[in-house]
């Protein structure tokens, strides 16, 4: 069903662009595409300029005429099936469907004719003998379009009723999110062509024939036993309420809806939350992805359309608490008190240890202006540089590879490019999982012809999907992405696939001579890293021509790029193949990052690093530093601070002991589990803010309640460095939105802050921020989101970056010799763990685990190969124990031949079974951002969970949160 | 801190600008890298563990980066180690 009020045009637009692909999902398209030219019709004798290729229902519903229609949706392709459309074309014959009949000059269009009617009535009729008139409509089948078009047309009865029916079928209720009650289904295949065209899935058909026919899942499924992956685009198309979600059924009908932005990961869909009620009884009915959202374009998937319900799961801590110490019980206070109690022992701190002594961690799920304020409280109340965030352990090797060749820290394009690639390598990423709208638009685009490249040790699902495969996968060994890159480097080189003349404009000549010579190395040919990084060179020269010969080759990565020893390193190779190709500058080209978090790109823009001001500047450049000392009012150190890892050796040494983390949960998120536990037990305040009672807050003398993205105002920044509006649709249930708390603290330090609302901080960002200068929240609501850089020279924003040269100035290549790790297997460890993630759940799972979701994943698994798994005798499903030099856990084993013999695989969504307790210190050489990616590992075979996730669950059964007793509309 | 974990991080500085240039403009590159990502408390460990142990466990480069930023801090200590929290 439609979110509130929308004007469904019918059909998409017509797309026109320079090789003719389809349209996609809502009819948008990259810009870049030619103007299609225009054609004037006469619609019931109303005159009408439409772009050529535009379907006759399109041109009404911009006239201003609705005509009826069952099977058509301006997401979907027409498809021509209802026969409700029909409409008379003067000096033609018969009676043609709208939907599938484009405008030509000069028509003459009637939609309205008593034989018209007449013809409508009929098929109306038809419809409605085999659906359940006489039942009484729940509130969401009352609004569905199958009655309002009954109505519309007249019809409340059927001369077919005693006929024969086929109701009483049973309902699949399988999916937690939603139902499918055949009995109201009209088999209009709006829900089969969703699954199709918009997610690209094809998990639904219409099997049978005649009164047989019938929506169906896989093969004749549940829908949650199929290929299903809940992404609700069916739902969303569903023109009956055969399709409904369950919390509409449960709660009722929104009434209305607010536009704000997804808070899982960094495609940073646009949906809208369809509310009911008014003050504190607001209730969120569903939240519907927003059809002019420039990230999505009408599209979620089954975390930010579904598992919201954890923002007002019962486990939310609503109360401040506070402890002497941290094996004492928690004790509920006032905000007053807790703030206090904080500022009080921070203060305390630093004057017996030194001001340096404490230090806070930025939120990637907080706002933009949330993360700003953490750090200009750390760095202008605390007066120390000690801030980081949470992109330390993901991309920060993104920000320090892209910045010193390209010139800043951010992917290239916008998502919509995809559509003008010819190739796409993707390496270190798994889309369908982790960024699963833009894999849907990524798929869309391989569907239409462009060409595929995998570098990734597992077969990830878009190597073999329907409709979808790889032209060539590279299954390299974790940790040898930076052989891979030289040897795809040497190739382009050595078989003159360069572009030069683009090289000689655009980039550092003496670089660049230098990159050549050294790439051109055999010791760099594929033939020679075969021995290295395990893939077949023929594969990787065939890999590298594609590439370099595609015409517009676009790569995409992510952490499994930046999460090495050599994370920089790969990212630096990646920007040299790109620039030495000539694929920067323009739609459908770039070297695009996959952020993880929501706001990662955001967090790391807002100057949460801490050697950088907001827009990657150093702390010590005097200019930059003085502009925010003049803003600030206070001096500034102009030496780097400690980064998160930094902060824990120091928190060992007894040098760091006091932290105020917002919205992170590193003792669950970083590797060795023990390691960063023993550190965090060493210190003497720790003040938490979060959700709810995480693995970090067993550490906390403070805690601080947090609000969900659903309770305050603010932006995110997606991966496209597209900045979107947050905004309030519910009172933060604790009393305070995030940054509301930040303020709070530093008043309590005796540094003041006092803004009204975040748009005042977004003020203070913009003056003090050259990329940000222009950006304003008036400017974001007109229009709708907005990438940055935003300033004078471009006020509506940047699509697309380096497009007549780069921001550095000349483009920078790098020597990136290949260094392997020093993680090696050997005979006490045998085998590679790496880890990753899983479409169902997000992070360390602290809000998709208190959903619904976990009906696909209530456990970390390992995945291992079948002849790994036979020679140490474990079976599919075994408990099975493993250990590296930091640590050991147990978890259930998955057989599978998706990953390669040799390598083992995990996610680390569940604290139970922690993966990050067996990896270690290892880190990326420039920016210390963890090797999550390579641990050497062995497995064995044990009869039951070990001590040591015993010991967890035990240690989890003591903090008891105050429970939060609203009622939670997602079933779990 | 872990001073073994500190020099392995030196190390692996230096290994990347190893492959970028010649060895002496490799040791400044390594001093510059430390210089403007390592805290200050970082670097005063490196420094005081290079003057007592001549840098042992380091390699030729990344030695040779600690031996300039050494260099400096002998002729101007405030500017390149000083004490956690006595500066700004």
């Amino acid at each position: 069903m439609f979110s509130i009020d929308y004007k469904d045009l019918g059909t998409p637009a017509p797309v026109i662009s320079r090789d003719a692909y389809g349209a996609n999902a809502n009819g948008a398209h990259a810009n870049g595409a030619a103007a299609a030219a225009s054609v004037t019709v006469e619609i019931d004798g109303h005159p009408i300029t439409v772009p050529d290729g535009t379907s006759i229902m399109r041109a009404a519903a911009l006239a201003g005429v609705s005509v009826p229609k069952l099977c058509a949706t301006d997401t979907l392709k027409a498809f021509g099936s209802c026969r409700l459309c029909l409409v008379e074309i003067e000096g033609r014959k018969g009676y043609p469907a709208s939907c599938t009949t484009t405008v030509a000059a000069g028509m003459k269009i009637r939609t309205q004719s008593q034989k018209l009617q007449q013809l409508r009535r009929s098929v109306m009729e038809l419809y409605l003998s085999d659906y359940p008139l006489e039942r009484e409509p729940s509130e969401a089948e009352a609004r569905t379009e199958l009655r309002a078009m009954a109505h519309k047309l007249g019809v409340n009865s059927t001369p077919y009723a005693n006929g024969k029916r086929h109701l009483g079928q049973p309902k699949d209720e399988s999916n937690p999110y939603f139902t499918f009650d055949p009995d109201s289904c009209i088999v209009c295949s709006r829900c089969v062509r969703a699954c199709d065209e918009v997610q690209g899935t094809f998990a639904l058909t219409i099997q049978g024939r005649g009164f047989e026919s019938k929506v169906s899942a896989s093969e004749d499924q549940s829908f949650l036993e199929s290929e299903c992956v809940s992404c609700g685009a069916c739902v969303e198309a569903c023109p009956t309420a055969a399709l409904t979600e369950k919390s509409i059924i449960g709660l009722g009908q929104p009434e209305r809806a607010v536009t704000t932005t997804c808070a899982y990961c960094g495609v940073g869909c646009s949906l809208n939350a369809e509310l009911r009620g008014e003050g504190a009884d607001v209730e969120v009915v569903r939240m519907a992805p927003d059809r002019h959202g420039d990230a999505n374009h009408g599209h979620a998937c089954v975390k930010g359309r579904f598992a919201w319900g954890y923002a007002t799961h019962a486990d939310r801590v609503l109360k401040p608490m506070i402890r002497k110490h941290i094996h004492d019980d928690w004790r509920e206070v006032s905000w007053e008190e807790a703030i206090a109690y904080g500022a009080s022992e921070l203060r305390r701190i630093q004057a017996k240890y030194g001001r340096d002594s404490i230090g806070g961690i930025t939120s990637s799920r907080c706002t933009n202006e949330e993360t700003f304020l953490v750090q200009k409280l750390v760095r202008a109340a605390f007066g120390t540089n000690n801030v980081d965030t949470c992109a330390r352990v993901c991309h920060s090797p993104t920000g320090y590879g892209l910045k010193n060749t390209l010139g800043e820290s951010a992917g290239t394009q916008a998502f919509d490019s995809v559509m003008q690639a010819d190739l796409i390598f993707i390496i270190g990423a798994n889309p369908t999982d982790g960024h699963p709208v833009f894999a849907s638009q990524l798929k869309r685009r391989l569907r239409q012809g462009a060409k595929l490249i995998i570098a990734d040790p597992r077969e990830i699902g878009l190597v073999r999907a329907p409709h979808v495969a790889a032209d060539i996968h590279l299954p390299l060994k974790p940790g040898t992405n930076v052989a891979l890159l030289n040897a795809l480097a040497h190739v382009v080189v050595t078989e003159g696939l360069t572009k030069d003349a683009y090289v000689a404009a655009r980039c550092e000549a003496d670089s660049y001579a230098k990159w050549k010579a050294f790439v051109a190395e055999a010791r760099n040919s594929p033939e020679a890293s075969e021995g290295i990084t395990g893939v077949p060179a023929a594969n990787v020269r065939r890999a590298a021509r594609l590439y370099a010969g595609a015409g517009n080759s676009a790569i995409y990565y992510g952490l499994g790029v930046t999460e090495h020893s050599q994370g920089t390193t790969a990212v630096m190779g990646i920007a040299n193949l790109a620039m030495a190709t000539g694929n920067l500058g323009r739609e459908g080209v770039g070297v695009s990052p996959l952020r993880g978090q929501n706001n990662v790109q955001g967090s790391c823009d807002m100057g949460s690093f801490p050697h950088e001001y907001t827009a990657y500047r150093h702390v010590s450049d005097p200019l930059v530093r003085k502009s925010f000392e003049d803003a600030w009012g206070v001096p500034l150190q102009s030496e780097p601070g400690l980064r998160i890892p930094n902060m824990f050796e120091a928190a060992l040494d007894g040098t760091f002991r006091g932290i105020y983390v917002q919205g992170e949960d590193f003792v669950q998120s970083d590797p060795n589990t023990h390691h960063v536990s023993a550190a965090m037990a060493s210190m003497e305040c720790v003040i938490v803010q979060d959700l709810f009672l995480n693995e970090t807050a067993k550490f906390a003398h403070v805690f601080l309640p947090g609000s969900s993205f659903l309770e305050k105002d603010g932006t995110f920044t997606n991966a496209e460095r597209r900045v979107s509006r947050v905004r309030k649709v519910m009172e933060p249930l604790a009393g305070y939105q995030d940054w509301q708390v930040t303020e709070l603290l530093s008043n309590a330090l005796g540094y003041p802050m006092h803004y009204n609302h975040p748009s005042e901080i977004m003020e203070e960002i913009a003056r003090l921020t050259p990329t940000f200068s222009a950006l304003t929240y008036e400017k974001l609501d007109r229009l709708g989101s907005i990438q940055w850089p935003c300033t004078d020279a471009a006020p509506e924003g940047t699509p697309t970056m380096h497009i007549d040269q780069f921001v550095r100035g000349k483009g920078k290549f790098w020597q990136t010799e290949y260094v392997p790790t020093s993680e090696k297997v050997n005979g006490r460890f045998p085998l590679i763990l790496t880890t990753g993630r899983i479409l169902s759940q997000y992070n360390v799972g602290a809000q998709t685990r208190r959903t619904g979701n976990v009906v696909w994943h209530a456990e970390d698994v390992l995945e291992i190969h079948p002849h790994d798994a036979e020679v140490r005798g474990i079976s599919d499903g075994d408990w099975v124990g493993l250990t590296s030099r930091a640590g050991d856990t147990v978890l259930r084993a998955k057989v599978s031949t998706k990953i390669a013999p040799g390598v083992v695989y995990t996610t680390f969504h569940f604290p139970e079974t922690n993966a990050n307790v067996v990896t270690t210190e290892n880190s990326d050489w420039a920016t210390n951002c963890p090797e999550y990616k390579v641990t050497a590992v062995e497995v064995v075979l044990v009869n039951q969970k070990d001590a040591w996730s015993k010991r967890a669950q035990a240690e989890r059964a003591l903090t008891r949160p105050t429970r939060y007793a609203k009622h939670d509309p997602t079933p779990a | 801190m872990n001073i073994d974990l500190l020099v392995k991080m030196t190390n692996e500085i230096g290994a990347f600008f190893a492959g970028t240039t010649d060895t002496q403009a490799a040791s400044a590159e390594v001093a510059r890298h430390l210089n403007r990502y390592w805290e200050p408390r970082m670097r005063a460990q490196m420094l005081s563990y290079f003057e007592q142990r001549q840098g042992a466990g380091l390699t030729e480069i990344a030695k040779g980066g600690v031996a300039l930023m050494y260099a400096a801090s002998k002729a101007s200590p405030a500017a390149s180690a000083p004490a956690a929290g006595a500066k700004g």
